[in-house]
Protein backbone atom coordinates (compact mmCIF):
# COMPACT_ATOMS: atom_id res chain seq x y z
CA UNK A 1 0.00 0.00 0.00
CA UNK A 2 2.68 2.42 1.06
CA UNK A 3 4.17 1.78 -2.61
CA UNK A 4 1.14 2.31 -4.37
CA UNK A 5 0.17 5.98 -2.34
CA UNK A 6 3.86 6.44 -3.44
CA UNK A 7 3.44 5.95 -7.08
CA UNK A 8 0.32 8.15 -6.81
CA UNK A 9 1.95 11.00 -5.12
CA UNK A 10 4.85 10.71 -7.88
CA UNK A 11 2.27 10.78 -10.62
CA UNK A 12 -0.08 14.23 -9.15
CA UNK A 13 3.33 15.98 -8.42
CA UNK A 14 4.54 15.11 -11.93
CA UNK A 15 1.56 16.04 -13.79
CA UNK A 16 1.34 19.32 -12.14
CA UNK A 17 4.46 20.31 -12.88
CA UNK A 18 4.12 18.87 -16.55
CA UNK A 19 0.42 20.93 -17.08
CA UNK A 20 1.46 23.77 -14.71
CA UNK A 21 2.55 25.93 -18.60
CA UNK A 22 -1.26 25.29 -19.24
CA UNK A 23 -3.29 28.52 -17.34
CA UNK A 24 -6.11 26.47 -15.03
CA UNK A 25 -6.26 23.51 -16.87
CA UNK A 26 -5.14 20.60 -14.47
CA UNK A 27 -5.65 16.89 -13.49
CA UNK A 28 -5.00 17.60 -9.76
CA UNK A 29 -8.58 18.35 -9.03
CA UNK A 30 -9.55 14.38 -10.85
CA UNK A 31 -6.67 12.54 -9.02
CA UNK A 32 -7.73 13.37 -5.77
CA UNK A 33 -10.94 12.53 -6.32
CA UNK A 34 -10.10 9.13 -7.56
CA UNK A 35 -7.65 8.60 -4.83
CA UNK A 36 -10.23 9.70 -2.44
CA UNK A 37 -12.90 7.32 -3.77
CA UNK A 38 -9.57 4.40 -3.63
CA UNK A 39 -7.52 5.04 -1.05
CA UNK A 40 -10.36 6.82 1.63
CA UNK A 41 -8.58 8.32 4.80
CA UNK A 42 -5.10 7.41 3.10
CA UNK A 43 -5.62 10.06 0.30
CA UNK A 44 -4.71 13.00 3.11
CA UNK A 45 -0.90 10.97 3.14
CA UNK A 46 -0.37 11.99 -0.64
CA UNK A 47 -2.49 15.49 -0.39
CA UNK A 48 -0.10 16.64 2.22
CA UNK A 49 3.57 14.76 0.67
CA UNK A 50 2.03 16.48 -2.62
CA UNK A 51 1.81 19.90 -0.77
CA UNK A 52 5.01 19.93 0.91
CA UNK A 53 6.81 18.64 -2.53
CA UNK A 54 4.62 22.15 -3.89
CA UNK A 55 5.99 24.11 -1.33
CA UNK A 56 9.99 23.10 -2.27
CA UNK A 57 9.35 23.73 -5.62
CA UNK A 58 7.45 27.08 -6.07
CA UNK A 59 8.47 28.19 -2.56
CA UNK A 60 6.79 28.19 1.25
CA UNK A 61 5.23 31.48 -0.07
CA UNK A 62 1.55 32.73 1.13
CA UNK A 63 -0.38 30.85 -1.60
CA UNK A 64 1.01 27.63 0.00
CA UNK A 65 -1.08 27.62 2.87
CA UNK A 66 -4.34 27.53 1.15
CA UNK A 67 -2.63 24.31 -0.57
CA UNK A 68 -2.72 22.62 3.22
CA UNK A 69 -6.12 22.95 3.12
CA UNK A 70 -7.76 23.51 -0.74
CA UNK A 71 -7.45 19.60 -1.26
CA UNK A 72 -7.88 18.32 1.83
CA UNK A 73 -11.74 19.96 1.27
CA UNK A 74 -11.94 18.25 -2.13
CA UNK A 75 -11.12 14.89 0.23
CA UNK A 76 -13.66 15.82 2.19
CA UNK A 77 -16.22 16.67 -0.20
CA UNK A 78 -15.52 13.61 -1.79
CA UNK A 79 -15.59 11.47 0.80
CA UNK A 80 -18.88 12.61 2.03
CA UNK A 81 -20.61 12.99 -1.27
CA UNK A 82 -19.58 9.05 -1.93
CA UNK A 83 -21.10 7.52 0.42
CA UNK A 84 -23.46 6.22 -2.04
CA UNK A 85 -22.59 5.19 -5.86
CA UNK A 86 -22.93 8.22 -7.97
CA UNK A 87 -22.41 8.55 -11.46
CA UNK A 88 -18.99 9.93 -13.53
CA UNK A 89 -21.06 13.08 -14.12
CA UNK A 90 -22.13 13.70 -11.15
CA UNK A 91 -18.03 13.55 -9.96
CA UNK A 92 -17.59 15.42 -13.30
CA UNK A 93 -19.93 18.17 -12.46
CA UNK A 94 -18.28 17.95 -8.52
CA UNK A 95 -15.10 18.63 -10.16
CA UNK A 96 -16.02 21.73 -12.31
CA UNK A 97 -17.34 23.29 -8.80
CA UNK A 98 -14.55 22.95 -7.55
CA UNK A 99 -12.77 24.57 -10.10
CA UNK A 100 -15.05 27.09 -10.30
CA UNK A 101 -14.69 27.72 -6.28
CA UNK A 102 -11.14 27.53 -6.41
CA UNK A 103 -10.34 30.80 -6.28
CA UNK A 104 -12.82 31.40 -3.51
CA UNK A 105 -11.60 29.14 -1.55
CA UNK A 106 -7.41 30.59 -2.28
CA UNK A 107 -8.74 33.54 -1.09
CA UNK A 108 -8.99 32.73 2.55
CA UNK A 109 -5.10 33.38 3.29
CA UNK A 110 -5.78 37.15 2.27
CA UNK A 111 -8.44 37.66 3.99
CA UNK A 112 -6.08 36.74 7.36
CA UNK A 113 -3.64 38.99 6.07
CA UNK A 114 -5.20 41.92 4.38
CA UNK A 115 -8.39 41.48 5.34
CA UNK A 116 -11.66 41.34 3.65
CA UNK A 117 -11.28 44.54 0.46
CA UNK A 118 -7.81 42.58 -0.24
CA UNK A 119 -9.19 38.96 -0.18
CA UNK A 120 -12.81 40.48 -1.95
CA UNK A 121 -10.36 42.00 -4.61
CA UNK A 122 -7.93 38.93 -5.21
CA UNK A 123 -11.38 36.79 -5.61
CA UNK A 124 -13.12 38.78 -7.78
CA UNK A 125 -9.83 39.62 -10.17
CA UNK A 126 -9.60 35.79 -10.87
CA UNK A 127 -13.06 34.84 -11.38
CA UNK A 128 -12.36 34.65 -15.69
CA UNK A 129 -9.55 31.94 -14.44
CA UNK A 130 -12.33 30.11 -11.51
CA UNK A 131 -14.46 29.97 -15.03
CA UNK A 132 -12.24 28.37 -17.56
CA UNK A 133 -10.64 25.90 -14.49
CA UNK A 134 -14.47 25.19 -13.46
CA UNK A 135 -14.87 24.05 -17.27
CA UNK A 136 -11.39 22.64 -17.85
CA UNK A 137 -12.03 20.53 -15.13
CA UNK A 138 -15.42 19.11 -15.95
CA UNK A 139 -13.95 18.50 -19.40
CA UNK A 140 -11.32 16.57 -17.77
CA UNK A 141 -13.70 14.41 -15.57
CA UNK A 142 -15.71 13.75 -18.23
CA UNK A 143 -13.17 12.06 -20.45
CA UNK A 144 -10.86 10.55 -17.62
CA UNK A 145 -12.97 9.71 -14.88
CA UNK A 146 -14.27 6.34 -16.29
CA UNK A 147 -11.39 5.32 -18.26
CA UNK A 148 -8.80 5.95 -15.23
CA UNK A 149 -11.61 4.18 -12.24
CA UNK A 150 -11.69 1.26 -15.01
CA UNK A 151 -8.00 0.88 -14.88
CA UNK A 152 -7.30 0.44 -11.57
CA UNK A 153 -10.44 -1.65 -11.01
CA UNK A 154 -8.42 -3.53 -13.91
CA UNK A 155 -5.57 -3.90 -11.58
CA UNK A 156 -7.36 -5.03 -8.50
CA UNK A 157 -8.53 -1.65 -7.32
CA UNK A 158 -11.67 -0.50 -5.80
CA UNK A 159 -14.88 -0.72 -7.62
CA UNK A 160 -14.77 2.14 -9.98
CA UNK A 161 -18.83 3.23 -9.03
CA UNK B 1 -34.87 7.33 -14.75
CA UNK B 2 -32.01 6.02 -12.00
CA UNK B 3 -31.32 7.95 -9.01
CA UNK B 4 -27.71 7.71 -9.90
CA UNK B 5 -28.69 9.79 -13.25
CA UNK B 6 -30.95 11.66 -11.71
CA UNK B 7 -27.81 12.92 -9.83
CA UNK B 8 -25.57 13.53 -12.17
CA UNK B 9 -27.58 15.85 -14.23
CA UNK B 10 -29.03 17.37 -10.99
CA UNK B 11 -25.39 18.49 -9.92
CA UNK B 12 -24.45 19.55 -13.92
CA UNK B 13 -27.41 22.11 -13.73
CA UNK B 14 -26.39 23.12 -10.50
CA UNK B 15 -22.66 23.86 -11.90
CA UNK B 16 -23.89 25.54 -14.81
CA UNK B 17 -26.22 28.14 -12.39
CA UNK B 18 -23.18 28.16 -10.43
CA UNK B 19 -21.13 29.34 -13.38
CA UNK B 20 -23.68 31.62 -14.76
CA UNK B 21 -24.13 33.56 -11.00
CA UNK B 22 -19.89 33.72 -10.73
CA UNK B 23 -19.81 35.35 -14.18
CA UNK B 24 -23.02 38.02 -13.05
CA UNK B 25 -20.83 38.74 -9.86
CA UNK B 26 -17.69 39.56 -12.10
CA UNK B 27 -19.47 41.11 -14.28
CA UNK B 28 -21.03 43.76 -12.00
CA UNK B 29 -18.53 43.63 -9.13
CA UNK B 30 -15.26 43.27 -10.56
CA UNK B 31 -13.33 46.86 -12.03
CA UNK B 32 -13.30 46.69 -15.88
CA UNK B 33 -11.07 48.63 -17.83
CA UNK B 34 -12.47 51.81 -20.03
CA UNK B 35 -11.54 52.44 -23.17
CA UNK B 36 -10.11 55.80 -25.26
CA UNK B 37 -7.58 57.47 -24.48
CA UNK B 38 -6.39 58.13 -20.70
CA UNK B 39 -3.88 60.35 -19.74
CA UNK B 40 -1.80 58.75 -16.67
CA UNK B 41 1.23 58.94 -14.42
CA UNK B 42 3.64 56.24 -13.73
CA UNK B 43 6.13 56.87 -11.09
CA UNK B 44 8.90 54.56 -10.17
CA UNK B 45 10.68 54.44 -6.72
CA UNK B 46 13.93 52.25 -6.22
CA UNK B 47 15.61 50.83 -3.30
CA UNK B 48 17.65 53.80 -3.09
CA UNK B 49 14.23 56.01 -2.26
CA UNK B 50 14.15 58.00 -5.58
CA UNK B 51 11.33 58.00 -7.83
CA UNK B 52 11.06 58.90 -11.08
CA UNK B 53 8.11 60.10 -13.08
CA UNK B 54 6.37 59.65 -16.10
CA UNK B 55 2.93 61.32 -17.44
CA UNK B 56 1.68 58.39 -20.11
CA UNK B 57 -0.97 59.02 -22.51
CA UNK B 58 -2.24 55.71 -23.54
CA UNK B 59 -4.97 53.51 -24.64
CA UNK B 60 -3.96 50.42 -22.69
CA UNK B 61 -6.50 49.20 -20.60
CA UNK B 62 -4.23 47.93 -18.22
CA UNK B 63 -1.20 48.65 -16.46
CA UNK B 64 1.04 46.70 -18.07
CA UNK B 65 0.65 47.40 -21.30
CA UNK B 66 0.82 51.35 -19.93
CA UNK B 67 3.97 50.98 -18.44
CA UNK B 68 5.82 49.07 -21.10
CA UNK B 69 5.31 52.16 -23.18
CA UNK B 70 7.64 53.95 -20.67
CA UNK B 71 9.58 51.41 -18.16
CA UNK B 72 11.32 48.18 -19.03
CA UNK B 73 9.89 45.19 -17.46
CA UNK B 74 11.45 41.61 -16.72
CA UNK B 75 8.87 39.19 -14.87
CA UNK B 76 7.76 35.61 -15.89
CA UNK B 77 3.96 34.35 -16.23
CA UNK B 78 2.80 33.14 -13.62
CA UNK B 79 -0.76 31.25 -12.56
CA UNK B 80 -1.73 34.35 -11.06
CA UNK B 81 -0.68 37.02 -13.61
CA UNK B 82 2.56 38.46 -14.53
CA UNK B 83 4.83 38.39 -11.59
CA UNK B 84 7.08 41.80 -11.85
CA UNK B 85 10.95 41.28 -10.92
CA UNK B 86 12.95 44.03 -12.32
CA UNK B 87 11.89 47.77 -14.00
CA UNK B 88 14.55 49.74 -15.67
CA UNK B 89 17.20 46.83 -14.75
CA UNK B 90 16.45 47.33 -11.18
CA UNK B 91 15.80 43.91 -9.54
CA UNK B 92 13.65 43.18 -6.20
CA UNK B 93 14.78 39.48 -5.07
CA UNK B 94 12.03 38.36 -2.82
CA UNK B 95 14.43 34.91 -2.37
CA UNK B 96 17.20 36.77 -1.12
CA UNK B 97 15.75 40.28 -0.07
CA UNK B 98 12.38 39.14 0.50
CA UNK B 99 12.17 42.55 -1.63
CA UNK B 100 9.60 42.65 -4.25
CA UNK B 101 7.95 45.77 -6.29
CA UNK B 102 4.60 46.78 -4.96
CA UNK B 103 1.93 49.16 -7.13
CA UNK B 104 -0.13 51.71 -5.66
CA UNK B 105 -2.83 53.86 -6.95
CA UNK B 106 -3.17 57.50 -6.74
CA UNK B 107 -1.17 56.30 -3.19
CA UNK B 108 -3.43 53.33 -1.97
CA UNK B 109 -1.88 49.71 -1.90
CA UNK B 110 -3.13 48.06 -5.36
CA UNK B 111 -5.73 45.70 -4.92
CA UNK B 112 -4.77 43.52 -8.34
CA UNK B 113 -1.53 42.42 -10.31
CA UNK B 114 0.12 44.76 -13.30
CA UNK B 115 -1.73 42.92 -15.52
CA UNK B 116 -5.06 42.86 -14.04
CA UNK B 117 -4.94 46.59 -12.79
CA UNK B 118 -7.63 48.84 -15.06
CA UNK B 119 -5.99 51.77 -15.99
CA UNK B 120 -8.33 54.95 -15.50
CA UNK B 121 -7.09 58.49 -16.99
CA UNK B 122 -6.34 61.17 -14.53
CA UNK B 123 -4.75 58.36 -12.16
CA UNK B 124 -1.03 57.63 -10.47
CA UNK B 125 0.49 54.48 -10.77
CA UNK B 126 3.28 54.18 -8.15
CA UNK B 127 6.11 51.08 -8.28
CA UNK B 128 7.62 51.32 -5.33
CA UNK B 129 10.85 48.87 -4.04
CA UNK B 130 9.63 46.93 -1.12
CA UNK B 131 10.66 44.73 2.02
CA UNK B 132 8.55 42.50 3.76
Amino acid sequence: MLTELAVCTAVLFGLQIAMAPLPNIEVTTLLVMLYTRWFRSRTLWIVYVFAALEGMVYGFGLWWIMYLYVWTLLWLAVTLLGKRPRPPLFWAAISGAYGLAFGFLCSFPYLAFGGIRVAAAWWLAGIPFDLVHGCGNFILAMILYRPLADLYFRFGGASPS
Amino acid sequence: MKAGHRSGLTAVVVLVLAAVILAGVWWFAAPHASAGEKHITITVTGQDGTTQSYPVDTDAAYLKEAAESVLTLEGEETKYGFAVYSINGETANFETDKAYWAIYVNGEYGDYGIDQQPVTSGDTYAFVYENS
